[in-house]
């Protein structure tokens, strides 16, 4: 498999995924920015009093069973290279609240950002994705395409409580359906996906 | 447009960490733009939706973000090597630990697929 990026475009069936709260926290730390226009939304983002960040993650838990189960410390808590690494620098999201699942092609770890607002899934082969709460629980997921060369995509994501599978349907038009384990999957796919 | 350029704000060399170093491995680079609201272009690095115009450097680390209303689905793309998409934030890496590499000089772009929105492309070289 090698990457196109112009195939990205058929993705655009994926982005019938649809929510009403963006991420309110997802300023980007850069070292500087470049700009064509006035700096974006992210720029004047501030992060949520403590106690919208309780409520948010009261949703999350109420909506995402993985994220209700006692936590195991040395079980669920994200490797320390990761949680301490570039992937998830800039305090994207909040390691306390970190669950291990198993969905499928690999482990994973289900997190709350750090401002609560989000529910994000960390893959170990480095890469991360994060929806809104809200848009997670009004669609019933959240959605992640990771790619590199020379291996499957990966195709992830993570579930309300009320879903319990989820159908891929590549470019090709090929449906596969995959069973959802802990609020997580995780698929390969040869072919770009087209929707979830 | 007026560009600003800073200095890298790590030192070159950080091979073994240390507290002036990026997070990761390695990482010299770390920097952020945006091309201002787009629909079905790509934004690449540094802020421009021309491939020809953009600068291609030993990414390691890219992530694209939208923090405006609603949920928009975004990508980060470097190069051939690898991509990550996601709702509203994604992140990916050129190597599984996320640590910096030297080997490929590639372009980093970021895009959005729902409607036309201003999305916030990070990379760390």
């Amino acid at each position: 498999m090698s990457l196109n990026v112009r195939r990205l475009a058929t993705l655009a069936g994926v982005a019938v995924l649809g929510g009403a709260v963006s991420l309110a926290n997802g300023a980007e730390p850069g070292g500087s920015h470049h700009a064509a226009s006035s700096p974006g939304p992210a720029a004047a983002a501030a992060a949520p009093a403590p106690a919208v960040i309780a409520a948010a993650r009261t949703i999350a838990r109420a909506h995402v069973g993985a994220l209700r189960h006692a936590r195991r410390p040395g079980h669920d808590a994200i490797a320390a290279s990761v949680a301490s690494g570039p992937l998830l620098s800039g305090g994207l999201i909040d390691p306390a609240t970190s669950r291990e699942v198993v969905g499928g092609r690999s482990a994973a770890w289900v997190v709350s950002s750090s401002d609560g607002q989000s529910v994000c899934a960390v893959l170990r082969q480095g890469a991360a994705a994060c929806s809104s709460v809200a848009a997670l629980v009004d669609d019933g997921l959240s959605p992640g395409v990771m790619g590199r060369m020379g291996e499957p995509f990966h195709v992830f994501g993570v579930t309300a409580d009320d879903v319990s599978e989820v159908v891929l349907v590549q470019t090709g038009g090929s449906r596969t359906s995959v069973s959802v384990t802990d609020n997580f999957f995780d698929v390969s796919a040869d072919d770009w996906p087209a929707s979830l | 447009m007026l560009l600003t350029i800073h200095s890298p704000s790590a030192h070159a060399g950080c091979t073994t960490g240390g507290s002036t170093c990026l997070p990761g491995s390695g990482y010299t680079l770390d920097d952020t733009w945006d091309c201002g609201p787009i629909s079905t272009a790509s934004c690449y690095y540094f802020a421009t939706t021309t491939p020809s115009f953009a600068t291609s450097t030993s990414w390691g680390r890219g992530s694209a973000t939208y923090s405006g209303a609603g949920t928009v689905f975004v990508c980060v793309t470097g190069g051939v090597y690898f991509v990550a998409c996601g709702n509203n934030l994604a992140r990916g890496c050129f190597l599984a630990s996320c640590d910096d590499q030297d080997s490929v000089n590639l372009l980093l772009d970021v895009e959005n697929f729902t409607g036309t929105h201003t999305v916030i492309g990070h990379g760390l070289a």
